[in-house]
């Protein structure tokens, strides 16, 4: 299964603080059961929740499922790319 | 094809035809994302899409390397599956899946999916069309990644059984 690595953390603890989201993308050729599977297992979500999030990425292209300090999202995003769902971390607006 | 819990720590895929193991023994090969600079890429996204790109240089460094070990262990563990329970196609063999393999498997069917359909540049609208029935390679990576999502259908509902306490 997809272990969190460690993932690489640079930059001054102001970056490191500023709120950053983990964005899935919509892919055309992931089964939406196993987008809502993943969820579940990356994030400890519901059934419930991570379809809700699963039914986002498919009709609106992206859902954001986590806010929070950049080290952390990027585990997340290392442990979404190990399942192979299209992830980034993105820098909040 | 179907799946069945023959005991604690293993599930069984039978009722594999001819075909069906034809298409099976491709996987590994289906999932080899080599010769494809789309498939390639589709297997190694960056961290934040070019938006941040002194992160997504350190990502490609440090983290890639790591995600194809993930990938090509996730082929191998299907790979040795296949030849531990089945020394060639035939009509209905049947694969044993150790219960803890079930998430490679996912995975292993996955990255073969997702390569095919950028090898063969399978967009959304291809995706959701009924394939026409000629012998186009297009075509044909289709009927594998459609094959290849059933398959992980199968065992995303075996999975589920797992995860629910007896």
């Amino acid at each position: 299964m997809p272990e969190i690595l460690d993932a690489p953390v640079t930059g001054t603890k102001d970056a490191l603080d500023q709120p950053w989201q983990v964005v899935v993308h919509n892919d055309p050729v992931n089964l939406m059961s196993y987008v809502a599977q993943v969820f579940q297992k990356v994030f400890g979500h519901s059934r419930q929740r991570a379809e809700k999030h699963m039914l986002e990425v498919h009709r609106l292209g992206r859902s954001i499922l986590w806010t929070g300090g950049r080290e952390r999202g990027e585990l997340y995003v290392q442990q979404l790319h190990g399942w192979l769902l299209l992830a980034t971390l993105e820098r909040t607006a | 094809m179907r799946t069945r819990r023959l005991d604690a720590e293993t599930f069984e895929i039978s009722g594999i035809g001819f075909v069906e193991g034809a298409l099976l023994w491709r996987l590994a090969a289906a999932a080899d994302p080599r010769g494809s600079g789309a498939a390639e890429q589709r297997l190694a996204s960056s961290l934040t899409a070019g938006a941040e790109p002194a992160l997504d240089e350190e990502w490609k460094e440090a983290v890639l390397p790591e995600l194809r070990a993930l990938f090509a262990s996730a082929v191998e563990i299907v790979r040795a599956d296949l030849a531990r329970s089945w020394a060639s196609p035939g009509t209905d063999a049947a694969v044993r899946v150790p219960v803890a393999h079930l998430e490679p498997w996912l995975i292993a069917l996955n990255q073969a999916r997702l390569a095919l359909a950028a090898r063969h540049g399978l967009a959304e609208e291809t995706m959701n069309r009924r394939p026409p029935e000629d012998l186009h390679p297009r075509t044909l990576a289709r009927l594998l990644v459609d094959f290849f999502g059933g398959l992980q259908q199968l065992l995303l509902e075996a999975s589920e059984d797992a995860a629910e306490p007896s």
